[in-house]
Parts: C-alpha cells; structure tokens; sequence
C-alpha cells in the first residue's frame, strides 16, 4: 500500500507551485481568443501551385482600407487571412484583389460580428460558472449522508477547489501556448475544458465514494488511515479509465482534422490533470481541513 | 448458466445486428439486391435513411441574421419573425437548396444553413433582398396574344443555344408573363393588410391600406381595370396556392375583379372560400408591405466541401484507431471480462450510431468528437465492475457472487460519475451555440446508451459464463495487476 496521505504537504506545496504559475500566465499573457469571441474574419486560402509570399499577398489586399489584416502560412500551399469582421461586399473585393497573387481556392471564410463575439464569451463565461456551482451543489447533495469527521459541504468545497484546478492547469497551457505559438483558444477548447469539468468530477466520486463506503464498514481507524486505504483501492481504476479515454482522445489528436486538434488536447490536459488531483489532492484537501479544525488523528 | 441467459443473450445478439443493418443498409441492401436478381424475388429493400450530417461535415453555408424589430410593436414581433423565416424559407427553395435549414433564435435572430452551397456571397444575396410585393394588370388580348405568339416561337427553338433563341426579333417578349403586367403599385404603398369579416354574410374579407402616394395610383389602376382581375405577386410568384397542389409555383395565380374605382386608398376583397384562406392572404400581404430590413449578416461560416469531407475521414480514422486500441488494451489488461467487455463495446458503437440515424441527431465534427469520447468513457463503468470483480474474487467469493457484488457495488459510483457528465452536458446543451449543442447531445446520449450497455450487456455476458467450462480456467478471469 502506498502512503499518499504521508507526503500530502509536498503534492499539495507542488499543486499550489503550478497553480501559481498557470495564474501568472493567464493574468500576465492572457489567453488568445479567437475570433469566434473577439469578432473578425478568417479565409481559408489554399493555392494551387506555389503558395505566393505573406508580403505579395499584403501588396494585393493592403490598399483595400480592411484594418488588422495578418497572414499566417497553413500547412500544404494554403494561406489562412484574418482581419476585422468585413462584410459581404469587401469580401468579395478581397477575393478579387487575391486573384493576383496566384490560382486559388477559398477552403473556408468565418466572419463573426462583435456583437456575436462579445455575446459568445459572455456565454461562455456564464457556462463555466454555472457548471462548477452544480458539480458543488451536486457532490454535496450526493454524499450528504456520509458518516466521519468531514461534513458533505467540505466534499462539496474540495471538489470545487479540485475542479478549478483542473480547469487552472489546461488555461495555464493554453496561455503560454497562446503567447508563444499563436494558439488560440475557440468554443470547441472551451467546450473540451467544460466536459473535463463533468468528467474530472467522476474520479473525485470515486475516490469520496469508496471512503464513505470504508467509513461505514470501519469505525476504528483515523480519517488518515481510511482515505489513505480508499485511494489505494481505487488507484488501478483511477489509472485504468484515463487511460481508456486518453487512448482515443489522443488517435483524435494525432489522426484528427486540425478542427479537433486543439480541442483533443485541452481534453487531453484535462483528463491527466484531473486524474493526478483525484489521487493527490481530492483525499489530501480533506484532511488539511481537519487538521485545521483539530481533529486529525481521532477515530473516524 | 448460458440456458438461464439464453434468451437474454439472444435478445442482445438481434439488437445488435439491427442497429447494425441500420446503420450502414447500403451493404444488406445490395445483398438484397443480388439475391433479387439472382433468384428472380422481390424482397423489399430496407428504408435507408442517410445520417444527418452537419454543414462542417457536407460543407456549404452558414449566415446568421439579426433583424431590426424597432419599429415593429411587441406582440407583432414573433409573428413578424415566423413570417420572415417562412420568407426565406420559401426564397431559398426556389434556388433548390437541397435540405436547408432555417430557425428563429432568440427575439430577433435568425440562422441559414445552407449545406452544399458553395459561395456565401450568393447566398447573401438571395436573402438579402427584402420582400417584394407587386400587384399587375391584366394585360389587353391583344398584348396576350403576342406574347403567347412569342413564347411559341421560342418553345420552337428550345434545347438550341441561346444563340438561336437571340435571333429571333424581340424574343425578350418570350420572357413575360401573358396574361398579368406589372402597374407602378407595389408592397411599399401599402401599409396594412388585416382580416375581417363581411357585416352581413360573415364571409372572410381583407382590409387594405395603402399610403397617400399608393392610394393615388391605386385609384387609377382600378379606374382603367373596373371588371378586371388585379393579380398579387410576391417575389415574382402568386401570393398564395391557389390551385390547393401544396406548393406555390408557376400554375398559382391569385387575382381578386375589381369591382369599381376605388379612391382614398382603402379597399378590401371579397370571395375569399375560407378563413384559413383569408389569413394567409393577410399574412403574405404584410410580409410584402412590411420592410424588416435584414441588413448584413451577423455572423457567417462557409466550408468547402472538400475541407469538410478531409475533417469527416480524419476523424473517422482517428475513432476506429482509438476504438481498436481501446478494445486491445481491455482484452490484454482484463482477460476474458475484457473480450466480453469489448464485444458490449462494440455492440454499444453500433446501437448507438444506429440511435442517432433513428433520433436524426446532425452528426458535425464536434458531434463525433463528443461520440468518440463517450466510447472512451463507457470503458469506466466496465473498469469499476471489473476492479470490483476481482476483489471479490480474491476475497475468496465464487464468480457468481462475485459478479453480483461487483455490479451492485459499483452502480452507486457509477451512477454518480456519468450523472455529474450528464448535468455538465445538459447545461452545455442549453446555453450553448450550435457546435456545443452537437457534441453535448452526442456525449449525453452516448453516456446513457454506454450505462445500458455496461449494465446490461455486459452482465449478461458475463453471468451466462457462470457455470460453464470457462469458469474453471482462472487465469482467464484474473486481470494483470
């Protein structure tokens, strides 16, 4: 059996380390929205036979009055164009200017009006609230008969500190990702953070679960001593379904389209993520808070 | 054990293959084919409806609208909202969009799909024009008559190039309508159209309005047509189906007699059949009349289809890879549990694809991810059987108090576990835009459809072994660690 509950401080030292970091990204870089939530157009451009410079394209379609226009190269011989929301008409007069720059097709064009935009990410903002109050109010109702030491409430606020965690880590990457490689975060990466958020909750009710089910059969040993049992029991089903889930959320991200790319691996942060905090921090949180309220080491 | 099952499993086993016909009828379709041609019968083909596939998938066109309600009056609102979707809805089908799909959103929003189309600058077209009301004249006989003259003319030559068609004289008479012209009176003089009823008879009657300018021209267009029928337009088609086949198109013309000059601008027409009639007339008149600018679109996607046919392989590609791994580490890491798990699994990809086509779920990208996730997550509820299975086993209990405990004392974990993705999923379902509404439905369904499948299926399976020869092999049932 191994001890978890012994080297609580330093998983949860370390917890609160990268906690930290991911919480400096974001205030510090931010995240990269993308145009979904900022409003703006994107064209997808692939051309046929050899993909003409960023700066030969600028020439073409600069002179046309669209403002915040950037050019990133695609992989294969596509060009991806984004600028300001632009509407029908100036769409068309930046087809035509792009003519000149080679044969091409346009694969794909999104344009999102700010209106949209700041609409989606208040939406966005809203859903991200709401599920973590549920999973709170959730977890509480589900183990409000549990016996020992720890209230359903203290289950309720851990899993919630467990989930923001969860959800911290993912952002932290997606920050630094977003400030050094230009990722940027759409709805379908905020979607994948949000399903973490119903699963992660999974392996934290395990983990709850089987302690309630060791503290109504043992009324003997410490709170310590039960979680500890609880994690180690629950530790080879813990490892084996991320496991089970990572594998096709990985075939995604390696075989997928580029659409899925970024969305299978903010699932992918997630699940590792909520995996390790289900293990080292979900039991360990609990304990803390009893040794804060004085009751650690009695009998359960 | 297997006797006691049997029944069960065979259950099981004739789900399986129907979701399985279901789901791709084009392979057993063809069989029936060959069968048919080869023995001389007839067997019915099975109904084959395709999966609905989202517009990331099919490629094609996506705009969304915001209308300017302002001035219209609250109550009028939604209504004047239904009208301008049936509009729209109406317009695009002359350009034969094949399944297009058009909703109202909110109070003033309105969403087009349009899968196939390629260029959204058409398709902005089309929509963006605002209705167009017209009322026409009957033309002299005269005028019929050169006109009809003409268009035989140019039937003569049809199916030549429009070269032919050129050289004859004045062949733009061709295009015309024979029998109606247009008059300078269209939707924007008239300013309400309402339904009433005849003080004596209670028959059906519509009020019309026009403005100031409408009334003046109005009056001289039923000074010269007294006795004459007046025909109602809208977007260059009748304005209602007069002829009852169900659709509107060229054979439909609506044309009430005026009955005298008509000045001031009020008027109203009688000989309506019947009220439903009536309001139709009504509604399609305010349309015309009522200029709900559209403006620009709010927001509009296009994909190519291309793109999306290379986004819908790759994914494909990456669940079969993701399923078969899955499979492989279940039967390596479990053993037999582990063979049987993944024929639940299996048996759980297929009555759930076959779910899908049944509920007409619109499988986008995001909805496929959402299915190939929940395939990864149905293996929890088979891992926490397993986990408990072995140690009951090792505990000393035989299989089959083993397999009872485990199911009954993982359920609760269970239970709560995909309950808790079920609420985050419901809760995307209801806020969220059309992509998280895809994957939410998928992932939702595929939780509940995976719980059946591990608490059923599996069980069944595993209970029918109870009994049997293979219970005695021990190895078999201990999984690796």
């Amino acid at each position: 059996m191994i001890n978890f509950i012994k080297y609580k401080n330093i998983f949860l030292a370390f917890t609160a380390v990268v906690m930290i970091a991911c919480g400096v990204l974001l205030a510090v870089y931010g995240l990269k929205p993308s145009i979904e939530f900022t409003g703006g157009s994107i064209s997808e451009i692939d051309y046929k036979d050899t993909r003409p410079s960023n700066q030969a394209i600028m020439e073409k379609i600069g002179g046309l009055g669209i403002k915040d226009i950037t050019i990133y190269s695609v992989e294969g011989k596509g060009v991806s164009i984004r600028t300001e929301a632009i509407d029908n008409a100036t769409h068309t007069k930046l087809l035509e200017a792009l003519k000149g720059t080679g044969e091409y097709t346009e694969k794909s064009f999104e344009m999102i009006g700010p209106v949209i935009g700041k609409e989606l990410s208040s939406k966005m903002e809203l859903l991200v609230v709401i599920s973590l109050f549920a999973m709170l109010v959730y977890i509480a109702i589900a183990f409000r008969n549990v016996p020992g030491p720890v209230s359903p409430w203290i289950y309720g606020a851990a899993s919630f500190l467990i989930l923001i965690h969860d959800v911290l880590v993912p952002l932290g990457v997606f920050s630094f990702l977003g400030k050094n490689y230009g990722i940027q975060v759409t709805i379908p990466i905020i979607t994948a953070l949000l399903t973490v958020v119903g699963y992660a909750i999974n392996n934290v009710i395990v983990v709850y679960d089987r302690i309630r089910e060791n503290l109504l059969k043992d009324r003997k040993s410490t709170f310590e001593e039960i979680s500890n049992r609880a994690i180690n029991q629950t530790l080879t089903r813990q490892i084996n379904t991320s496991v089970a889930t990572l594998i096709p959320v990985f075939a995604i991200y390696f075989y997928g389209g580029l659409s899925l790319k970024y969305f299978s691996l903010a699932l992918i942060l997630g699940i590792v993520t909520g995996t390790y905090s289900s293990v080292f921090l979900a039991s360990q949180i609990l304990i803390v808070w009893l040794g804060l309220k004085g009751k650690l080491g009695k009998k359960a | 054990m297997l006797k006691k099952h049997l029944v069960s499993l065979i259950l099981i086993v004739l789900l399986a293959v129907v979701s399985g016909i279901y789901c791709v009828p084009q392979y057993v379709n063809g069989g029936i084919s060959s069968i048919n041609s080869k023995y001389n019968w007839k067997l019915p083909q099975i109904p084959a409806p395709e999966f609905k596939l989202g517009l990331d998938v099919k490629g094609g066109v996506r705009l969304e609208y915001q209308a300017d309600l302002s001035k219209i009056e609250e109550s009028k609102r939604s209504e004047v909202m239904q009208g301008l979707k049936d509009l729209i809805d109406r317009r695009i089908n002359v350009y034969g969009v094949a399944e297009p799909q058009i909703q109202t959103s909110g109070q003033n929003r309105l969403i087009v799909e349009l899968p196939g189309v390629e260029s959204v600058q058409q398709a902005i077209e089309w929509i963006g024009a605002t209705p167009w009301l017209e009322f026409k004249e009957k033309r002299t006989q005269e005028e019929t008559d050169k006109i009809i003259a003409k268009i035989k003319e140019v039937q003569a030559v049809q199916g030549k190039s429009m070269e032919e068609i050129v050289k004859i004289p004045d062949y733009q008479l061709a295009l015309e309508n024979p029998y109606f012209k247009n008059t300078e009176l269209t939707g924007e003089y008239l300013t309400k159209a309402a339904l009433s009823f005849d003080q004596n008879t209670g028959s059906p009657i519509v009020d019309l309005q026009f403005n100031d300018e409408g009334a003046k021209i109005f009056e001289q267009v039923t000074e010269r047509n007294v006795g004459k029928p007046m025909a109602i337009y809208l977007d260059g088609q009748s304005i209602i189906d007069s002829n009852g086949d169900g659709k509107i198109d060229n054979s439909d013309i609506y044309a009430p007699n005026i009955q005298q000059k008509i000045t001031g601008g009020k008027a109203i027409i009688t000989g309506i059949t019947n009220v439903s009639e009536a309001k139709t007339i009504v509604k399609r008149l305010n349309e015309g009349a009522l200029p709900v600018p559209l403006g620009q679109p709010i927001s509009q996607q296009k994909i190519g289809p291309t793109l999306g046919a290379i986004s819908l392989d790759q994914t494909l590609k990456a669940g079969v890879i993701g399923f078969l791994i899955v499979i492989l580490f279940m039967i390596l890491y479990y053993r037999l549990p582990g063979v049987l798990a993944s024929i639940a699994l299996s048996i759980y990809v297929v009555l759930l694809l076959a779910m899908f086509k049944v509920i007409s779920v619109t499988m986008s990208l995001a909805g496929i991810g959402g299915f190939i996730l929940s395939v990864g997550m149905a293996v929890d509820a088979n891992v926490l059987i397993f986990s408990r299975m072995k140690e009951e086993l090792e505990s000393g209990k035989s299989l089959a108090q083993s397999i009872e405990e485990a199911f009954n004392r993982a359920w609760p974990a269970i239970r709560d576990g995909n309950f808790t993705t079920i609420v985050v999923g419901i809760i995307l379902f209801i806020f969220g835009t059309s992509f998280v509404k895809g994957f939410a439905t998928t992932l939702n369904i595929g939780i509940m459809v995976s719980m059946f499948s591990a608490i059923v299926v599996t069980k069944t399976f595993l209970r029918s072994l109870v009994g049997t020869k293979l219970e005695k092999i021990k190895w078999l049932w201990k999984p690796l660690a």
